[in-house]
């Protein structure tokens, strides 16, 4: 990797890449942390996702996120060691040191100015202090922001700044949390007690380019000696890999010698390697110095030479103890993965969706004995399976999504002062990738309105004998062919008085205006609607509400608001499971065909006469089995085929179920068949239609158009005088 | 689409919405296609005639003639329309006839007068060309060269069907 040639930058995109998930891993594990999950496994995630932000930040010479990340790294190698306690203070410290670090990485992509870090520095040095204030009581200060300018290591960063993020998640290096064999945890209280150094360099540590050798050095001038090796990791020669790494080393290190310039020597090797820096008693390191002599020819003084790592082995053939083996077989079988680029993907399932509808029109026709003679239901059948794997390419839990919040509210919480609790729930909920990229912005404007405009200050709180913390429950379920997605607080609800005043105001509605209290709770969702009293920083900027209606509405979505003054409010986004195919019932409208999502479709009814009956000159119901419910006429709806208005017995009742509604009839001409068609956006060249979820190409090559059930129940039930100005779009 | 700075040659598509020629640049056409009728949208602007399916893309077709305030075209034998693109998103344009396509040179290009009309916005400038089929007379003819970017669909629509 030569740099500066035209490789780097696509090099550089693949570690921010790459950074981006390690911060997706970290926010996960100290989120969990926070909650209480402190086990090995998570800390190892956070520490190694630190760690791989780090290599790879020396290696594009990324300064301030380097440094950042290091010194954060070292406080997570503490916590991982055992040596700090994951105490709440602590991951919280953690988490705002998350967020710096976050802010660091985008601010090496150019995407902001470097985040001011001092305090967070201090708070993270402050943890390393307190845990080694006994110790260390005498010793300097820790050195400033380290390894920057020391370009040797930097140099070799890069070999490191690749190991992959993924390979080393989930299993824990079992080297970390190995008993030591020398008794460390006897931290004398007197100071200037010598280090000792393990330092077994991991498996790929020479297949990664690092030269341990380099290491050991490093430490020898700062005064270390070795004084063991343990060798019982060697096989037998025959077993033996040139390239491979067996020996852990002891080294000790005079008491004098600041902590930090020892683990700054580690900085670059691979997070598998055996690291324990510790000061050690007296005594113990005697028994070590004892064993070092019995065990292994080199003397404590000895320079090291590569010949001593390849005569070890031949000296002391030794079995390989368990840990070793288990490390090797937990790092072989790390699943595969490939990078492809989503735009590759999306043609891909243009072009299925492109043998769908041919599969379409073939089937259209060919009559069934042909079909069957040119084995067209084979066909059909692979090409759905071919639908259904690429579909599952594209699915990701939404817990991607969900990611960003906790660091939202973190913001939030220090900007406007209100304490908030976030619960999630359902974050594996699996949808679709482009889905899962739009409602992005839609989830960042509902909880800043929820913080915002929901939740109270803590005195308010209190004084209305609510607990001070707020919450927010996030959620995420799939219910048929939609994701729901909740964001609930527990605050003061809508102040309906006031954004009725406010939409008068604004002349978003006329000020005679009746408005039932949904009318008055979607108002938020207006266009240039905003309650903020002072325009904050957060919410208030009249666009955030408008913003989630339109967003999720061009994805085919609705939003909800269920709100309940002094209880608090719900946002609903009901959203579709894809993007791509529908169930569909083919329905004709005088000359044109329209699709209804199957989810949607309850029954089917041929009104009898006097079955279907007027409640107004414009309004209808249909009676069925005892209860009525409300018809709506889709060509009235459309405004086509208002001329030939047919009577209920010539036409076909479709009850639909509608998640603002209920169960509704829409009433069409006839039904023409059933099928799965690929969904066409209308955006992508025009712009989104209220009660249109999409287009689709019929077997004959012509165009249906998708119904969107709910946004057409709702959109007539609203029709009234209630024509707010941008929201019939 | 800068009207004046340029003085590259470059070719524009001629067509006529009654009487008056207009022209839109090369570069934007897809295809020219024969008139068929397309599926018709519910609440859009009364210039969208509908989507037809373009090669599995669901493309608007625009009225041109409506959306530039002049009187609907009547749909005739050499009715067509001319797919073009606009900032990345297709739409067709009904135009009452093609006529040619024509290299112009951008410095002959006038801006649009400033005339009081909503619709001069959509107007990049006018060109004179000669008519090819040299009809003694009236040997050159005006041509509106037409800002596509102006006519894009997107956000428009959506003001006109709010």
């Amino acid at each position: 990797m030569s740099a500066g040639d035209d490789g780097l930058d696509e090099i550089q995109a693949i570690f921010f890449e790459e950074c981006a998930e390690g911060l997706a891993i970290a926010e996960e594990g100290l989120s969990a942390m926070a909650n209480g999950d402190v086990s090995a496994d998570v800390i190892a995630g956070v520490f190694r996702a630190v760690h791989s932000i780090k290599g790879g930040s020396g290696a594009f010479g990324h300064a301030a996120l380097l440094a950042f990340s290091h010194r954060f790294e070292n406080v997570l190698d503490e916590v991982r060691a055992g040596r700090i306690a994951p105490t709440p203070a602590v991951t919280k410290v953690m988490l705002g040191a998350f967020d710096i670090l976050s802010d660091h990485v985008a601010a090496a992509q150019g995407n902001s100015d470097a985040p001011a870090d001092e305090a967070m520095l201090e708070a993270l040095d402050a943890i390393l202090k307190g845990e080694g204030a006994a110790a260390e009581g005498g010793a300097a200060d820790p050195a400033p922001a380290p390894a920057v300018e020391d370009s040797a290591p930097v140099a070799e960063a890069d070999e490191f700044g690749f190991v992959p993020v993924a390979a080393g998640v989930e299993d824990f290096d079992p080297f970390g949390f190995e008993p030591v064999a020398i008794d460390l945890e006897d931290l004398s209280p007197a100071e200037q007690q010598p280090w000792t150094v393990r330092f077994g360099p991991s498996r790929a540590a020479l297949a990664n380019g690092s030269e341990p050798l380099f290491i050991v050095r490093e430490l020898e001038t700062m005064g270390g000696r070795i004084v063991a090796v343990d060798s019982s990791a060697l096989p037998g020669l025959r077993d033996l890999d040139p390239e491979d790494s067996y020996l852990v080393w002891t080294i000790e290190l005079p008491g004098t010698v600041d902590e930090q310039d020892i683990r700054e020597c580690f900085d670059f090797v691979s997070p598998d390697s055996v690291i324990d820096i510790a000061r050690a008693a007296a005594e113990v390191a005697e028994v070590a110095v004892e064993a070092a002599v019995a065990d292994a020819p080199p003397s404590p003084a000895a320079p090291i030479a590569p010949a001593a790592v390849a005569a070890a082995p031949a000296a002391t053939p030794a079995p390989r103890p368990a840990a070793t083996g288990e490390a090797r077989a937990a790092a072989e079988p790390a699943s595969q993965t490939i990078r492809v680029d989503l735009s590759k993907l999306d043609q891909l399932l243009n072009l299925v969706g492109e043998l769908v509808i041919h599969g379409s029109i073939l089937s259209d026709r060919l009559s069934p004995a042909d079909q069957e003679r040119v084995e067209l239901p084979e066909l059909s059948r692979l090409t759905r399976q071919i639908q259904d794997n690429v579909m599952s390419l594209r699915a990701q839990p939404i817990r991607q999504a969900f990611s960003r919040v906790p660091r939202m509210l973190r913001d939030l919480m220090a900007e406007t002062g209100k304490k908030v609790v976030l619960e999630t729930s359902g974050e594996t909920t699996e949808v679709d990738k482009g889905v899962l990229e739009k409602i992005g912005d839609p989830l960042t404007h509902m909880i800043r309105n929820a913080v915002d405009h929901g939740i109270e200050s803590p005195e308010e709180r209190i004084a209305a004998g609510k607990p001070a913390e707020g919450t927010i429950h996030l959620s995420a379920e799939q219910k048929g062919a939609r994701i729901i997605v909740r964001v609930a607080d527990d605050g003061r609800g809508i102040n309906r008085e006031r954004v009725r005043a406010k939409a008068v105001e604004k002349g978003i509605i006329s000020a005679d205006a009746q408005l039932s209290d949904e009318e008055i709770d979607s108002l938020i969702c207006a266009p240039g609607f905003s309650t903020a009293e002072t325009i904050s920083n957060i919410s208030g900027r009249g666009v955030g509400m408008d913003v989630v209606r339109s967003n999720v509405e061009a994805l085919g979505g609705r939003v909800e608001i269920h709100s309940t003054p002094g209880e608090g409010t719900t946002f609903i986004m009901a959203l579709p499971l894809t993007l791509a195919i529908l169930d569909g019932m083919i329905v004709r409208l005088g000359q044109q065909r329209f699709v209804l999502p199957l989810t949607n479709v309850i029954e089917t009814v041929q009104p009898e006469p006097g079955q279907v009956k007027p409640t107004s000159p414009n309004s209808e119901v249909i009676e069925l089995r005892g209860s009525y419910l409300p018809v709506k006429r889709v060509g009235q709806i459309f405004g086509i085929g208002a001329n030939d208005r047919r009577s209920p017995e010539e036409s076909l009742v479709i009850i639909v179920e509608s998640e603002a509604a209920g169960h509704v009839g829409l009433m069409v001409d006839t039904i023409e068949n059933r099928r799965e068609v690929v969904i066409k956006s209308l955006e992508d060249n025009l712009h989104p239609i209220r009660g249109l979820g999409g287009a689709t190409i019929l077997g004959d090559g012509t165009i249906g158009l998708i119904l969107d059930i709910d946004a057409l129940v709702a959109s007539t039930n609203h029709q009234s005088k209630y024509a707010m100005k941008g929201m019939a779009a | 689409m800068s009207a004046t700075d340029n003085s590259d040659e470059r070719k524009i598509v001629t067509f006529t919405l009654g009487e008056q020629m207009f022209g839109i640049d090369m570069r934007a056409l897809i295809e020219i296609r024969e008139w068929e009728e397309p599926t018709p949208l519910p609440s859009v602007a009364s210039y969208i005639k509908g989507v037809t399916n373009l090669r599995g893309s669901v493309v608007p077709v625009v009225g041109l003639a409506e959306r530039l305030g002049w009187e609907p075209s009547r749909i005739h034998s050499r009715s067509c329309i001319l797919v073009v693109s606009i900032g990345g998103r297709q739409a067709g344009f009904l135009v009452d006839e093609v006529a040619d396509i024509v290299a112009i040179n951008g410095g002959d290009i006038q801006p649009a007068p400033e005339v009081e009309m909503v619709e001069a916005s959509m107007i990049a400038g006018l060109v004179k060309i000669e008519r090819r089929a040299a009809e003694a007379e009236d040997a050159e003819t005006m041509v509106l060269l037409l800002d596509l970017d102006a006519l894009g669909l997107t956000r428009v629509g959506l003001d006109i069907a709010a």
